[in-house]
Formats: structure tokens, sequence, C-alpha cells
């Protein structure tokens, strides 16, 4: 069994031949040695090899690491069936969506970034479509287009896709099994409760399937903004930074943009009286003189301290036992005001309820700030479960609270959800499959994939 | 196998004129095989085929190494090319096809003047709207990454075929990013580039494929091809400056010469009498001969070259040095 392209060259009579067979330039093939084969080639050339009968691995042409394969089988009608009773049990209900779906939906929600990760094709009328990339979209839709608006517990399972550079040796299909709570009781004991509900099914069933050893990581991205009202700083500074923190966009840049402001101009049109309701280009003109004097009126007080600077950048960095958060929240110099504590109170009970219900000791859990930044769309609680013997794609499940997402699809009023997934390959890989893994696990320093 | 050097040109327009100009002027006439041909030749060269493209199918074919050099727009190259630094190397800008790739936005946005502004009315616009904002262009990839080095994540691209600058007054999109040359159809059309909203001054570009066929008459074709292209661009400009030489000048027209950039013609230490050469930017000619007059040059004449051929070719050497041996 061949394991790279320079392999396949070799065994198919070297670097001339094939340039022969490909009709391409020789310092085209050796290209391929280094970087792999582009998509462009790979059908041709895995018909050369199997008309030849040469063995050859299926990452080498781009396809599914044939390992993986095997775990996500496995998933879908194996083992992985059997555990899905657990759901049920907790009265959660089975949904089901179509592996085919718009592609305008996930773009809107989760950024133009994943536009680049999404299987997109064009349908004969017209219409963009593309593969699930996650399960929770297509849930959520489905839940607003039944229009009963009702308190709903679903489980899902299935098979969803993203795209990965070639010869990356990522899996671009996976098997993602879910839950999700929608439009709960809004009482803030009903949410600590559903959001540890979510963990607890999730962590039971990860150690149903005999997956013991993992890390609990939490973040809340409510303590984010609480520390930063507590700051004292601007409205617009609050908002850029959290917007920036929360949706993955560089923190760094937003900082530096803020300690050293650009210099405000007005720009050459100016208001005329009468014109107030004018709409340019989806923007009114009260929004925009309104946002232009709140520059102004900006540009006189004080751009931000490098010392907030350096404190809301440690803050992001954060990494600490869920029990010590006071003390590491002390040490980077944050005062604790009442936003602040009522916060860290409320992030406190969850954790408690936590290590009650999940059995797992407050010292095995960390606050991690950099958790659940990456999705545009978490808006709280979020956390990771993450198994360290897999290395680099460690992260078997992932969830948290997302409020924004039933109205941003369309629910005629807020409502809450919270919900999270599971990576099936994952956990047959950290269940049994850890020798393998060590093989067909490349280095991943980014750890892109570590959101679910 | 291809022994052929083979040009991709674009095949109408400013750029095709511009090209044919180019080569023109270094002495190569290209010439269709067909009065509306797609392949050509360069007459007293075998071993080179034109191929006339569209400009963004140059950029692709490059790409793929089907072509061995092509002209096209720096624009395309980068849109359609995702891994150019590794499959494409730019031989060098040509002086014509001048545009910028930017964003524009609707100049009634008075309170958005930089890209830091768009970032936060992005924002704003989401939470206000329900939906993001909307980008209409052709350049997917380019938006993406300028986006995303500004920090901007609350947009969506929808794809515009042409008469981009149109799409904000007919409701299609709030922004733009397109290219633009003199930026009068953006005025126009009452858009406004932000102070820092140019993402890519291009212009047109000589660029070689680094996983085409590089075969030996290839490789003596593309040589020969710069040297000609060379000495013209050269000689347009460069100048030629001759004075009288003395014995003792060798003791410091060495270290003038490197300060001003000028290169003699022949060996100053073996060249004691008689006149010598010089050939320096036309830039640098007066204060040249001014430093020349203080010591002592009554006379300096300059003459204008029609070509400037040197022996060794910096292109060409940082084309072989990343092609396979």
């Amino acid at each position: 069994m061949l394991q790279s392209s320079s392999a396949v060259i070799q065994a198919l009579g070297g670097t001339i031949k094939v340039a022969e067979l490909l009709e391409v330039g020789s310092s085209a093939i050796s290209n391929y040695r280094k970087n792999g084969f582009p998509p462009r080639v790979c059908f041709a050339l895995a018909k050369i090899c199997s008309a030849q009968n040469i063995q050859v691995a299926s990452h080498v042409f781009g396809l599914p690491n044939a390992e993986n394969t095997s775990w996500r089988r496995q998933a879908a009608v194996g083992g992985g069936q059997a555990h899905l009773e657990l759901f049920k049990t907790a009265g959660f209900e089975l949904i089901e969506n179509p592996v085919l779906q718009p592609a305008d939906p996930f773009i809107e929600l989760m950024g133009e970034e994943m536009r680049r990760r999404l299987f997109t094709f064009t349908d004969p009328v017209g219409e963009t479509l593309c593969l699930r990339p996650d399960l929770t979209i297509p849930t959520a839709r489905q839940y607003i287009q039944q229009g009963k608006f009702e308190q709903s517990q679903y489980y899902y399972s299935g098979t969803a896709f993203r795209y990965q550079p070639r010869g990356a040796g990522k899996p671009e299909e996976f098997t993602q099994v879910g839950i999700e709570i929608l439009n709960a009781d809004t009482a803030m004991q009903n949410i600590v409760v559903d959001e540890v509900k979510v963990l607890n099914i999730l962590v039971d069933f990860i150690r149903d399937q005999d997956v013991t050893k993992f890390d609990l990581f939490i973040n809340d991205l409510e303590l984010f903004s609480a520390i930063l009202q507590d700051l004292k700083l601007t409205d617009r500074q609050q908002i850029r930074l959290r917007r920036s923190y929360s949706h993955g966009s560089s923190l760094e840049l937003t900082l530096s943009q803020l300690i050293s402001p650009p210099p405000v101009t007005r720009s050459s049109v100016m208001l005329e009286p009468n014109q107030a309701n004018r709409v340019i280009a989806g923007r009114s003109q009260e929004e925009i003189m309104a946002r232009l004097q709140d520059k102004l009126d900006e540009a006189n007080a004080e751009p931000l301290a490098e010392e907030t600077a350096a404190k809301i950048r440690a803050l992001a960095a954060l990494n600490c036992p869920v029990d010590e958060l006071r003390a590491a929240l002390r040490s980077i110099g944050v005062t604790i005001h009442k936003a602040t504590d009522e916060a860290i109170w409320r992030f406190e009970t969850r954790i408690s309820e936590i290590t009650k219900r999940c059995v797992i000791e407050p010292s095995a859990i960390c606050f991690c700030a950099k958790r659940g930044r990456k999705l545009a769309y978490y808006t709280g609680f979020v956390f990771e479960i993450c198994v360290p013997a897999l290395g680099p794609r460690q992260v078997v499940a992932s969830g948290g609270r997302y409020d924004e997402l039933l109205s941003a699809l369309g629910a005629p009023e807020p409502l809450t959800a919270v919900g999270g997934a599971v990576s099936m390959e994952r956990i047959y890989e950290a269940a049994g499959g850890q020798s393998n893994a060590a093989k067909t696990t490349l280095p991943d320093p980014s750890s892109e994939t570590s959101e679910i | 196998m291809q022994d052929k050097l083979i040009i991709a040109i674009p095949s109408k327009g400013r750029l095709e004129e511009n090209a044919a100009a180019l080569f023109d002027k270094a002495g190569m006439r290209l010439k269709r095989d067909a009065a509306r041909g797609y392949t050509g030749h360069i007459p007293g060269m075998d071993n080179v085929e034109i191929a006339y493209l569209s400009a963004s199918e140059i950029a692709t074919r490059l790409r793929d190494g089907a072509v061995h050099i092509g002209i096209t727009g720096e624009d395309l190259l980068r849109e359609e090319v995702s891994d150019l630094d590794t499959t494409i190397l730019l031989l060098k800008p040509l002086g014509f096809g001048h545009a910028n790739v930017v964003v524009a936005i609707p100049d009634g946005w008075s309170d958005v003047t930089h890209m830091s502004d768009l970032a936060e009315v992005a924002g704003d616009f989401r939470s206000r709207h329900g939906q993001r904002l909307r980008v209409a262009t052709k350049y997917f990839q380019l938006t993406q990454d300028f986006f995303a080095l500004q920090g901007i994540t609350d947009y969506t691209i929808v794809r515009s075929f042409g008469a981009t600058e149109g799409a904000p007054a007919s409701g299609a999109a709030e922004v733009i990013v397109d290219i633009t040359s003199t930026g009068t159809t953006l005025t126009a059309n009452q858009l406004r580039v932000p102070d820092d909203g140019v993402i890519l001054k291009s212009e047109a570009n000589l660029a070689a494929s680094l996983s085409a066929d590089w075969s030996a008459p290839a490789r003596a074709a593309i040589r020969q091809i710069l040297h000609r292209l060379d000495a013209r661009a050269d000689a347009e400009n460069m100048v030629e400056l001759s004075f009288e030489m003395s014995a003792s000048d060798e003791s410091w027209l060495p270290d003038l010469c490197k300060q001003f950039d000028a290169k003699a013609v022949g060996d100053i230490k073996t060249i004691t009498s008689g006149s010598l050469s010089v050939i320096l930017k036309k830039t640098m000619i007066a204060s040249f001969s001014e430093a020349l007059h203080q010591k002592g040059k009554a006379i300096v004449t300059g003459r204008d070259a029609s070509h400037i051929f040197t022996a060794r070719n910096e292109i060409f050497d940082r084309l072989v040095s990343r092609l396979p041996a």
C-alpha cells in the first residue's frame, strides 16, 4: 500500500513517465512529489493505478482516510446507535435533517470563513446548495419551520462535511451526534439547569463508550463582557472588544486600534436637516450622524490605556482550574466589581451543579478563555471535552449557549438555545483506536478543527 | 513532449495592444496565425508559440503549467491562484494596466473613513438588521483575505458578474470590492474608498509558471526574450554618459560609479586615456555629471541608446533559481 505521492510516481515509472501520462511538465511532477497531488490529477492517476494493480492509500488521492472511514461506519451503524438510547431515555426526541441544505444560512451564521469550508454547488434552477457542515443549524431551521415554538429537546446523529485542503490528512466527512434544548424557560435557575443537563448527558454518552479520561474546559463569554463593563470602557470600546473576542477576529488588532485610534475627520457629505430619514445603502442618515457624533465625542476622550489593554490581553488568554478563577483574575489586575462579581457567581453556580451532576472534581475543570470563540454564534456558556491522548485533534465534544441563533434564522422573537455535539470518529479513536491514531493523525498546530 | 516556449497573451483590448507594443519595441513582432486566430508566433523565433487567452484564463493556465509565461494583471493572479507563491513567479511589472482593487462604500456613510469603521459598522449592521453586511464582488479570495486581515467577520459576499459599482444603489449589497483605475466610475455611483481601503495596487505583470515543463529549448527561448525585453527597457530608463579619462581617475571613479549605481562600459583600471562610457539611470544624469565636473571633467556628453544588452540577466537568473535543476 503506497503512502505518498512520491511513492506513487516512482511506482508508475518515475517523473518523466508520469509527466507523459498526465501530459504535464516534468517540473509539475516534482511539485506533486513535494506538495502532494492536486485534485485535478487525482482521478486520472487513481484510474491508472488501479489498472496497473498498484495499491495506494486513499488519502494520497485526497480521499477520506480508510481508518477514519471505518470509525465513521462503526459510529453510524454499529455501536454508536445503541448508545443513542441514552438520549431517548433522557427525554430527547430524534430529529432528522437532509444532508443537502441551502448554503446561505451557514454563511450568514457561521461567517465568510465557513464559505471556504463548505462543499457548495448549484442546482439546475440556480439555487446554491451545500452538504451540511454541521447539524445544529439544520435542526434549528427545522424547528422554526414547524412554527410551534414549544420547548423542545432534540437529538441527532448524522454525517457532516467540511472541506480540508487535499493532503492535509484531516477527515472531510465526519459523524456528529448531538442534542439541543430549544426555547427553554429563561429563569436564571433553569438556564443553568439546561446548560448542565446538556453537558451531563454528553458526558454520560462519552463515558458510556468507555472514554473516561478527559478534560473539561469551560468558558463564559458573559464573564468577558462583565469585566469589560467593570473596566469602565466606553460603550463602543466594549462592543468592539466583545465582538472581536467572540467572533474569532483578531483581538490584538482591535486593541491596537483602540490604543491609537485613526484621526476623526468629518467627511465631505454633511447631513441636510430635512434628510434625517434618508436611507443610504441600508443605513439611515440619523444612524450615520449619530455614529459620527459618537466618534467625535470619543476623539476628545482618552484612548484605551496600554495598562487596560494588557489586562484584556491576559484575560483573553486565561487558563486555570475553575476553583482558582477569582485568584487568577486578581493576579492579572482585574478588580472584581459588581458586574464581574455577579458573572462569577453565576459561573460558580454552574460549576457546582456540574461537579454534582457530572461527578467531576472542580480541580479537573479548567476555565479557558480561548474556547468557543471561532464559531460566531455562541453567546454565553461554552464547553469543550478533550481527550489529551488524541494529541492535536483532542476535542471530542463541544457545545454551549447560543441564544441569538434562532432569531437570526427567522424566529419571530428571541428564543433560548443550548446544545452540544460529539465527534463520533474521535470518540472511537479515544475508546480503542489510540494506536492507530498515532499513525493517522497529522500534527495540527493550528487546531482549527477544534470546533465540532 | 512540448519543447516550445508557450507565451500567453491577453486576447483582446488594451492589455493585448500594450503587450504587443512591448514585444514590438524590443524587436519581436507578435503575429497571429490567422486574423481572428487564438494562436500566434514570433517570426525568427521558431521555438516560441503564442496562445491568445482571456486575462483570467492566463492566470489559471500559468497555475496549471499549461503555458510557460504570460502577461496578465496581478489582481487576477492573486484572485485565481490561491497558492501563487509556490506555483507562479512574478518576473516583472510592465508599467501598464494599472488599476487598484479597492473596497468602496457609499459616499454618504460620513462616519466611515477607515476599515476599522467598517468593521464596527458591519457588526452594528448585523445586530440592527439581523443580516450581515453584503459585499458585492468578483474577488472572493482577495476580499476574504483582506477582510480577515482587517478583523472584519460580520459580512457576507454577494457574487457580482459586472457593473459591481451599481450594487449599493440597486440594493444588491451595501459595499463593494472592485477594480478601478481612475475612480471616476466609483464617484459617478456615489462611492468612496476608505483611507486604508486599497487591497492591491495592480498592474500587468510578466509571470512565469513554476510547474510548466521547462525544457532546455524553452529555457533558451525565455532567456533570449528576457534579454531583448530588458535591453529595450534599460535603454528607455538609462542613458550613456561619456567623458575623457586620465590616469589618476582610477582612484575615485569606481567609488563614484558605485554611489550613483552607474556601470562603466569597459574596465576603469585599464583605460587611462581616451573616452569612457558609463550607463546610468536617467534620473541620475544631472547629479552624476555635476560630481564629474568637480573632479575636473569639463565636458560630459550624454546619449540615448536604442538597446542596452547585458550578459547577465537578473530576471532569468531569478527564474532559473526557482526551477528544478
